[in-house]
Formats: structure tokens, C-alpha cells, sequence
């Protein structure tokens, strides 16, 4: 079993997880991979987006991607979960996270992959600052924005 | 007592980070009403935090504590706003 999670500034070279997660856990008896991948939008509200900037309150963001990730071992029948939350100024189109998780059926791994994806949502302390064409807004977990500044 | 502020409060408060005296020990669900009489522009931090409509995840050194939690002047505070990860 696989439990791992990562906060980071770097490119992630994907492929190298999912191959590793393939072999492994075949030999296990599982056969289906959820991977859900976020991405940075390239316009909202109609305006254009130039770049989201992440920033993470990186020891605490740390330690509850792992209790997220073990909370999922423990909540659903899966082999193995990696969440990985990008940080630094990403454009349009660039990949913010990755959830993946084995499983023996789909059923338990799509359902962990969704509880991991909203439990880090609403509890990695992690801001994103959204800069457009009208201006720097903050967003929130709900989707509202808050413009930048003292208001 | 050192206190940190992070994503958008760290822009609401104008500074990363600020030092105040604590003489004697407060609890966490108090500590957001004492600190206005101990820095002279939280009133007006408050006020921007109800604006957005946010609610503040107070930490201490490092950790989720209780509303009792007595926080001491050697601790480190850190103000976060409501997670948006992913």
C-alpha cells in the first residue's frame, strides 16, 4: 500500500507514478486507477486568466494531505492514494493537483478519490490568487472571489 | 506573542507578521476580541474579514487547539482564512 502526498513547485512527471502504481498494485488484484487532475481555468467570468498563484501554509498543508490521505485508507476498500497540490505561479492549462487511487473495483476508487478531492478543498490550508484581465481576486474554496488588496 | 498571516488576511493586514504582549494568558475564542486593544489597525482588519465574509482558522504553533486553549505570550499564532485548494 502506497500513501503518499506531496506539496510542490515543481513540473510532476505523472507517468512515473502511474506506471509505478500500475505494476504494483496489479500484483495485488487491483485493476482500475481513478487519477482526477485539476487545471488552471484560461478565462473566467469572461475575463482572461494569466496566472494562478498557490501558496500553501506548507507545515500544516503537509500534515493534512497525510491525514486526508490515511483517512481514505481507513474510509474505503483502496490499495493505494498519492495527492499531489502544486504551488508557485501556474498558467492556463497547468495541471494544480493530482488524486489517484487503486482500488480492486472502480466504485471505492472513484468515491475516495472525490472524498479526497473535497476534504482537501475545504482543509489544506492552501490560498490561490487568481490574476485576469479586470484584476487580482482571491479565491475561495466556494468559488467566490475577493478582490485583492486592502478593501 | 508572535502572530502570522497568511493568503489574503496577510494582504488585509497589511504585514506577514506582527509582535504583541500577552502579560497574562487568554483563551483562543478571546484572542480575536483582546487584539484590538493591542494593535492599533486590528479593529480595521476585523472589519475587512467580516466584509469578505470569512471565517479565520486560528493555529497555535502550528496546530488546531480548542476555543478554551489558553494561549501563553510565547506561543506563535497563525491566522489563516478558509482553505481553497485544488
Amino acid at each position: 500500500m502506497v500513501i503518499e502526498t506531496l506539496i510542490t513547485r515543481e513540473r510532476v512527471k505523472i507517468e512515473d507514478y502511474l506506471s509505478r502504481l500500475l505494476r504494483e498494485s496489479s500484483m495485488e488484484g487491483c485493476g482500475a486507477l481513478v487519477m482526477f487532475m485539476g487545471f488552471v481555468k484560461g478565462v473566467v467570468d469572461k475575463e482572461e486568466v494569466s496566472e494562478l498563484i498557490y501558496e500553501a501554509y506548507e507545515s500544516f498543508a503537509s500534515s493534512k494531505m497525510r491525514e486526508i490521505g490515511e483517512g481514505a485508507a481507513k474510509e474505503f476498500s483502496i490499495r493505494d492514494v498519492v495527492i499531489i497540490h502544486r504551488i508557485g505561479a501556474l498558467g492556463p492549462g497547468d495541471p494544480t493537483i493530482y488524486i489517484l487511487v487503486t482500488s480492486v473495483s472502480r466504485g471505492e476508487a472513484f468515491r475516495a478519490a472525490e472524498y479526497i478531492l473535497e476534504r482537501v478543498k475545504h482543509e489544506v490550508p492552501i490560498s490561490k490568487l487568481e490574476v485576469r484581465g479586470d484584476g487580482e481576486y482571491w479565491v475561495l474554496g466556494d468559488g467566490r472571489r475577493i478582490p485583492r488588496g486592502r478593501t | 506573542m508572535r502572530i502570522k498571516f497568511f493568503g489574503m488576511l496577510k494582504d488585509f493586514a497589511g504585514v506577514e507578521s506582527v509582535n504583541v504582549e500577552l502579560p497574562s494568558p487568554v483563551s483562543v475564542g478571546e484572542l480575536l476580541d483582546i487584539l484590538p486593544k493591542k494593535i492599533s489597525w486590528f479593529d480595521e482588519f476585523l472589519r475587512m474579514v467580516k466584509k469578505a465574509d470569512v471565517n479565520v482558522i486560528v493555529l497555535v504553533n502550528d496546530r488546531v487547539v480548542s476555543n478554551d486553549y489558553l494561549v501563553k505570550d510565547s506561543d506563535e499564532i497563525t491566522l489563516l482564512p478558509p482553505a481553497a485548494g485544488g
